[in-house]
């Protein structure tokens, strides 16, 4: 995780400033840098793609020639950390979680070059294959086609069921996930974005102390340790028709219980819950070979989910108040808080027809 | 002086923004920082003149609800004490924080300030009292959750977020 922003964080504006050409010339530097064998290093078509709230996008053609003479021709993008992010992370760890899924039959890009200070391209950045398929979060959740959102929705289903099951140890994922013992993991996330929570708001917010108290004194035991991506939800994976073509921005990924994945996919702002119910989406899960899903880790994570959508907002408009970013999205985040936090009280005394079906 | 009212000036600098002034612009960043900007007007728009009533009721519910509990557990020991002097003493007068200009509205500000910071502090306190037998924290917990929602509820409505999703 990342301290506070340093002079290579405050060179994205550096970044944001410079042509598409030269743009395209600083990432010819970083594949010279980071594959040093490679002869004729030559970038092309390097546009400006939108990369989120939390990063900024560049897509482009990449060749280069092996030691051997054979060219290698790749479709890359480049993804930038910028200042005032609401997501606290470092390219350095989706690297190294996306380098040793390379291994896995993960639906992930490759992993490509990693600047980890930004001193070659102006910002700590990574580079990724660019995999063919929209991420267009809006055209899926709004779709009139039923039967192909519905396939698609069960296909990351599937999807998340082949993440889970990767065998992290095998694939050398300790080093780059696990802070501490992996058994350790679930109840390291609700430290961590209590600590976040802590260092980002702007006043007490008593009702979210008790909800961190509340996760503390209710963390379920997982089925197992798992690679959880962190971030899983429409938007963030690309798809063709019914198809997960590949899971995207890995920067929150961690060790954990992976039922905090399935939660999150299901938050009210963008559930599929039209196309697949919930209870449907966990049962075909354990029918790809998903772990197995416990209603009361699902009714846990579901109001964690909450509690770090919250948190997230909460830093957001942290930033913004610190004049640490400009993007008004992020101005009014704060209001958002009170809709997660309720939900969270509902849950917590509902019976769990209600909380698996909302 | 009472109109134009804030809320219908916000209403016309809203509209004048979205009718006018998005349809000229291209699409890319200036469309998306506008319409944020509309978005967060129009919450301001229906909550602006919420907040003084907003704070005085909450206020009082923190205050009653918070101080029954630290009262009934106080005997304790423990950090029931403290925050029964916390409760006791009102917060000491500050500058104005920024962006308010009202004086009576920065000591309400103040008052639920300090108000959260001692709910947020029993919420530990009561959480590690592990001598606190099932009943009883299962009381507490009771009344905590009530009192949450309810600030939950009032908190809705002044910031204009009620029928959001």
């Amino acid at each position: 995780m990342n301290g506070p922003a340093g002079p290579a964080v405050r060179d994205a504006y550096r970044l944001l400033d410079a042509s598409d050409a030269e743009v395209a010339a600083r990432i010819a530097a970083l594949l010279r840098a980071r594959l040093p064998a490679a002869r004729d290093v030559r970038v092309t078509r390097a546009e400006r793609v939108f990369g989120g709230n939390a990063r900024r996008a560049w897509a482009c053609e990449a060749t280069w020639t092996d030691a051997g003479g054979e060219t290698t021709r790749e479709s890359i993008i480049m993804l930038s950390r910028v200042e005032g992010s609401q997501v606290e992370a470092e390219p350095d760890g989706e690297f190294g979680v996306l380098s040793g899924l390379s291994r896995a039959a993960v639906r992930a890009p490759r992993a490509l070059a990693l600047d980890r200070d930004g001193s070659i391209v102006g910002a700590p950045s990574v580079l990724l294959e660019r995999v063919p398929g929209s991420a267009d979060v809006v055209a899926f959740l709004r779709s009139g086609d039923l039967e192909q959102s519905r396939r698609l929705t069960l296909d990351l289903a599937r999807a998340a069921a082949e993440l889970h099951t990767a065998d992290w140890q095998a694939l050398g994922l300790d080093v780059p996930l696990a802070a501490g013992p992996a058994e350790r993991t679930p109840l390291a996330q609700v430290e961590r974005w209590e600590s976040s929570f802590l260092s980002s708001r702007l006043e007490p917010h008593p009702i979210l102390v008790s909800l961190f108290g509340w996760l503390v004194d209710n963390l379920p035991e997982p089925a197992r340790i798992s690679v959880v991506h962190g971030d899983l939800r429409p938007g963030n994976f690309l798809y063709q028709g019914g198809t997960v073509t590949a899971l995207l921005d890995w920067e929150m990924a961690h060790l954990g219980d992976p039922v905090e994945d399935l939660a999150w996919a299901y938050r009210a702002l963008w559930s599929p819950q039209r196309f697949v119910p919930l209870q449907e989406f966990t049962r075909a899960y354990e029918s790809f070979g998903g772990p197995p899903v416990a209603p009361r880790s699902l009714r846990f994570y579901r109001i964690f989910s909450e509690v770090k959508f919250a948190t997230i907002s909460l830093r957001a408009a942290r930033a913004f108040a610190d004049g640490a970013t400009g993007n008004l999205r992020l101005a009014d985040r704060a209001a958002t808080v009170t809709a997660a936090l309720t939900r969270c009280l509902e849950w917590i005394t509902a019976d769990p027809e209600e909380w698996a079906t909302c | 002086m009472l109109r134009p009212t804030t809320g219908e000036l916000l209403r016309g600098v809203r509209l004048g923004l979205a009718e006018h002034v998005l349809p000229a612009l291209p699409d890319g960043a200036a469309v998306r920082q506008l319409k944020a900007s509309l978005h967060i007007l129009r919450r301001i728009e229906r909550s602006w003149d919420r907040l003084p009533a907003y704070l005085e009721a909450d206020n009082m519910d923190i205050s009653d609800t918070l101080g029954g509990l630290v009262a009934e557990l106080a005997e304790r020991g423990g950090g029931y004490p403290e925050l029964s002097r916390r409760l006791a003493s009102p917060p000491e007068p500050a500058p104005l924080p920024a962006g308010v200009c009202d004086a009576r509205l920065a000591r309400l500000m103040a008052v639920n300030g300090a108000l959260q910071s001692a709910l947020a502090d029993f919420d530990r306190v009561w959480r590690a009292d592990r001598e606190l037998d099932p009943g009883a924290r299962q009381a507490v917990a009771h009344r905590l959750h009530a009192l949450h929602r309810r600030m939950l509820e009032r908190a809705a409505v002044a910031a204009g977020t009620a029928h959001d999703d």
